[in-house]
């Protein structure tokens, strides 16, 4: 798909969303959700979490994917991820630590802004709002500069 | 009505699929500024988001389910910058 039309598509979908049910696009804030489900902490509370629009959102992402690989007939469940190979090795638990590690970050770091890609970098910056602005400068930032230093690290890639 | 948002969910994953965005190679070899691709989608969905929620204000249109228009833009805070970057440092971990 040109990422023109990618774009236009998840475009489509923030309005779409908003025009249809006046809900704000956005994803992180549905792992808050997720957790508001088996956690009894205060912080889960918080009117954001307890939302179950939220979680059929969130269901409904993996199964879109799941449906994008099914008809484009490749449906083969791998544990390989391009160039995450060359950078963190073969080794399944060297990967397994990596993305947990990194996955936390990623969580972390969405709680603490208020925000991920979906909602700061698409949502918010199509507002100009400007902590969304500032966030995805931090987001790209260290997507950069991170980035950069791991391949610079990784013998064999270039 | 829970059904509509599962919908949203699955067209909205099904793009991002399609889009590549889900693709490590490529959020790294946005990162690394090798194919701009990834960046291209955002820009574009950026752009008509900002065009379609702007006739939106104007026209004051929807929500078609009734209840209030909940998009606003996000609280600003002194941490959202050092918030930012740890996600970032993540994003580049695990191209998630």
């Amino acid at each position: 798909m040109p990422f023109w039309l990618g774009g236009l598509g998840i475009g489509l979908v923030v309005v779409l969303l908003a025009w249809v049910t006046g809900k704000a696009f956005g994803v992180s804030t549905s792992y808050g959700s997720l957790c508001s489900l088996v956690s009894g902490l205060h912080y889960f509370r918080n009117k954001q979490f307890v939302e179950s629009w939220r979680l059929w959102f969130l269901a409904g992402i993996p199964l879109g994917g799941l449906l994008s690989v099914a008809l484009a007939g490749r449906l083969e469940p791998r544990f390989e991820i391009g160039l995450f190979e060359t950078v963190f090795g073969g080794s399944p638990a060297v990967k397994a630590v990596a993305l947990i590690a990194g996955g936390f970050l990623v969580g972390y770091g969405a709680r603490w802004a208020g925000g991920c890609t979906s909602g700061h970098s698409i949502l918010g910056v199509a507002l100009g709002a400007r902590s969304s602005l500032i966030a995805t400068m931090g987001f790209m930032a260290a997507g950069v500069v991170v980035t950069n230093i791991l391949f610079s690290l990784s013998p064999g890639v270039r | 009505m829970n059904a509509l948002y599962l919908l949203f969910g699955i067209v909205f994953g099904l793009l991002l699929s399609r889009a590549r965005a889900t693709d490590y190679d490529t959020i790294v070899n946005m990162f690394l500024f090798r194919d701009l691709h990834l960046a291209g989608v955002m820009a574009v969905a950026i752009a008509v988001a900002a065009i379609g929620l702007a006739l939106l204000r104007r026209t004051g249109a929807g929500p078609l389910l009734g209840g209030p228009m909940e998009v606003a833009p996000k609280p600003v805070h002194r941490a959202i910058l050092p918030a930012g970057l740890v996600f970032g440092a993540g994003w580049a971990l695990t191209g998630a």
